[in-house]
């Protein structure tokens, strides 16, 4: 399975700001959206930015368990015909203990990947073991990387040929800080070769999420500009700029 | 030999990923907040993913103004007196050669021209025995800025001639805790007018100092990455020295406060090694103080880089946030916690430490005095008392090479002498 160059994605956390305001807004938002990122509501959304620290918060209030989120999740992406990744932090899951349930729950939910952002850097151990498991339960391999990470590691990644490797490109979701995103990710794209290069993290605009495409990315994920424009405006807010980066992605293909 | 061109960034060739800088649970933004704190182009070089990063030229020039390269000797009366001669040779890198007298300068230049190019007008930072505040002072008359340095209490009172140079070099020091910020006026209240500081606040101090004015920038002197590679010129350096003298090294020794003299010198070599390319063998020997022994008796785990939590934390061997060791004369081994590539390798087993007592290490330092004919730093004698130990113990096995960082001279620490 194979996902659209360049592609662009939605994130939002499962549950956000409400069950059903969720449901609606995915809604709204799939008619411009490749795939989404969907993240399971986190007591310690560790990479997170404020925004989206905040909306976990708020959706851990509105969903009882992990099970309750990815049926909401696996029903409202159904219902628009959307496609899905998961993601969640494994400690938040009992951590290694954890991942075997943890992947099956993930794949009985009809999401294509589950991507685990502290699997690298807390758990580097257990990669195989989650190679294996995601492969077992009719998942691909989703990997998250830092602007700061080892070489041999992306190679090997790319090696596994996952559905896409995440690159962060600040230090934390929302976060804007002066990073050389350009040229970190014409690195990364050298070396994982044809791999898919999701870029993510404060990427607000067409013209932001074409010069990461120009960059070597083949698509980009915006959550943190969705979720301030959704509280400002409501999902028409928030549908516009989903529209409009994958308008300029389209355009830019041609 | 030249300076290098480059700086090295380890954390492209670290055998797991570095754990990111995040921020605490309880205190969201603090990584967003970086951005009205540090110099631009010093966020930059934290978050690269090259493994190679282009020394500015300004910096370049810079570096050559002030000394470098630094030599490398052969320590043979060090080898004479501990009766090792023969059997081991042993090389330091002194850094003590540049004008504030350590290593500091290496960064203190790079960030003093990133904060010039973010049009600041003023660069604050904390310092504990003064090495580092005298270097930024001396960096930012490089770049026509003012300086506030918030020093330790215990070390504004015993290292009166650091101060004094400092504010020769137009530097306002103010001893933390101070009346100046919430965090000083917290850590008074709940300890009183005798606290001795810790360089955790003091970072607390100088960062909420920083963030009252936009036109400030805080520059910090050891634990983040980007600090840790400006310092790599020391390694880079050494690295082709030895290969000048035709010398392969078995142990590398450098003492650790943060973790930017340790790294910079080692890092190079480390680099080589985790990509397979040298050095299958080579040990690399950290000499922490016994009164902040983070890397020896603290936990791997994130906490704060300061007290107050203005900062994000870090995963890092830790002696938690809060530690306030005892007044010593090395106070700039007393940070409470490591750098997060430093943490790693030590917690992966690629680097081994050891907490060495502050009268043992001023001992080595006066063995070392009447050897070598240069007065080690106090914090610098731990690498000189951690090579003795390693030269002792490669003598009894037959022999070989030591080399260890000298990071400054003592010439300003004459009371720790006394």
């Amino acid at each position: 399975m194979a996902l659209s160059r360049p592609g662009y994605s939605s994130y939002l956390t499962i549950a956000w700001p409400s069950p059903s305001e969720f449901q609606s807004l995915l809604h709204k938002l799939a008619p411009c959206t490749d795939f989404f990122e969907l993240g399971l509501p986190a007591r310690n959304p560790l990479y997170d930015g404020p925004t989206i620290r905040s909306t976990h918060r708020e959706a851990l209030r509105k969903v009882g368990s992990r099970g309750e989120a990815l049926r909401l999740a696996s029903r409202a992406a159904s219902e628009a015909g959307a496609r899905f990744i998961v993601m969640t932090y494994l400690w938040e899951h009992g951590g290694p203990r954890g991942l075997r349930s943890l992947v099956e729950d993930v794949a009985a939910s009809g999401a294509d990947a589950l991507l685990l952002p502290d699997l690298l850097f807390e758990y580097p151990g257990l990669l195989v073991e989650y190679v294996d498991a995601a492969k077992n339960n009719g998942l691909q391999p989703a990997f998250f990387a830092s602007s700061k990470f080892p070489h041999h590691i992306l190679r090997l990644l790319a090696g596994m040929k996952p559905l896409l490797i995440y690159l962060g490109l600040q230090p934390a979701t929302g976060a804007s800080l002066p990073v050389a995103v350009k040229s970190n990710v014409a690195l990364a794209r050298e070396l994982i070769e044809d791999s898919y290069l999701l870029a993510g993290f404060a990427i607000r605009s067409p013209e932001t999420a074409i010069a990461v495409i120009e960059a070597g990315a083949d698509a980009v994920v915006v959550g943190s500009e969705l979720a301030r424009l959704y509280k400002a405006g409501g999902a028409e807010a928030a549908a516009g700029l989903a529209c409009a980066i994958k308008k300029a992605l389209v355009a830019r293909r041609g | 030999m030249d300076i290098p061109r480059r700086w090295y960034n380890i954390a492209a060739d670290l055998p797991e990923p570095l754990p990111p800088l995040v921020d605490p649970p309880e205190r969201d933004g603090r990584i967003s907040l970086l951005a009205s704190i540090l110099p631009s182009r010093l966020i930059e070089d934290e978050y690269r993913l090259d493994r190679w990063v282009l020394i500015p030229h300004e910096v370049l020039e810079a570096y050559r103004k002030l000394g470098r390269p630094t030599p490398l000797a052969r320590a043979r009366g060090m080898e004479k007196q501990l009766g090792v001669d023969g059997r081991v040779r042993i090389y330091y890198k002194y850094e003590g050669v540049l004008p504030t007298g350590s290593h500091k300068l290496n960064t203190a230049i790079a960030q003093a021209y990133y904060a010039s190019l973010d049009g600041a007008s003023e660069v604050v930072t904390e310092t504990g025995a003064g090495q580092w505040g005298l270097a930024v002072a001396t960096a930012a008359s490089l770049f026509s800025l003012k300086t506030t340095v918030f020093m330790t209490a215990s070390s504004y009172e015993r290292k009166a001639a650091r101060r004094t140079l400092m504010a020769a070099l137009g530097a306002r020091v103010v001893p933390s805790p101070s009346r100046e910020t919430r965090s000083g006026l917290e850590a008074i209240r709940a300890a009183g007018e005798g606290h001795p500081g810790s360089l955790g606040l003091a970072i607390a101090e100088a960062v909420e100092y920083t963030l009252a004015d936009e036109h400030r920038r805080y520059l910090p002197g050891s634990v983040l990455e980007a600090v840790l590679m400006h310092q790599t010129v020391i390694g880079l350096e050494a690295e082709e020295q030895l290969a000048e003298e035709g010398v392969e090294p078995d142990v590398l020794v450098a003492c650790v406060g943060g973790g930017s003299n340790f790294g910079g010198f080692t890092y190079p070599f480390l680099g080589a090694r985790l990509r397979g390319e040298a050095y299958r063998k080579l040990r690399f020997v950290a000499a922490e103080s016994s009164a902040a022994p983070k890397l020896t008796r603290g936990e791997y785990r994130y906490d704060g880089l300061d007290s107050s939590l203005m900062l994000p934390m870090a995963k890092m061997y830790t002696l938690g946030k809060d530690y306030v060791p005892p007044a010593t004369h090395s106070a700039g081994l007393r940070y409470h916690g490591a750098a997060a590539s430093l943490s790693l390798l030590k917690r992966m087993g690629y680097i081994e430490a050891v907490a060495l007592p502050e009268d043992e290490v001023l001992a080595a330092a006066r063995r070392f005095a009447r050897s070598e004919g240069i007065i080690p730093a106090p914090e610098s004698a731990h690498a000189v008392l951690a090579a003795e130990l390693e030269a002792r113990r490669l003598a009894s096995r037959g022999g070989g090479v030591v080399v260890f960082n000298l990071s400054g001279h003592g010439l300003l620490d004459y009371e720790a002498m006394m």
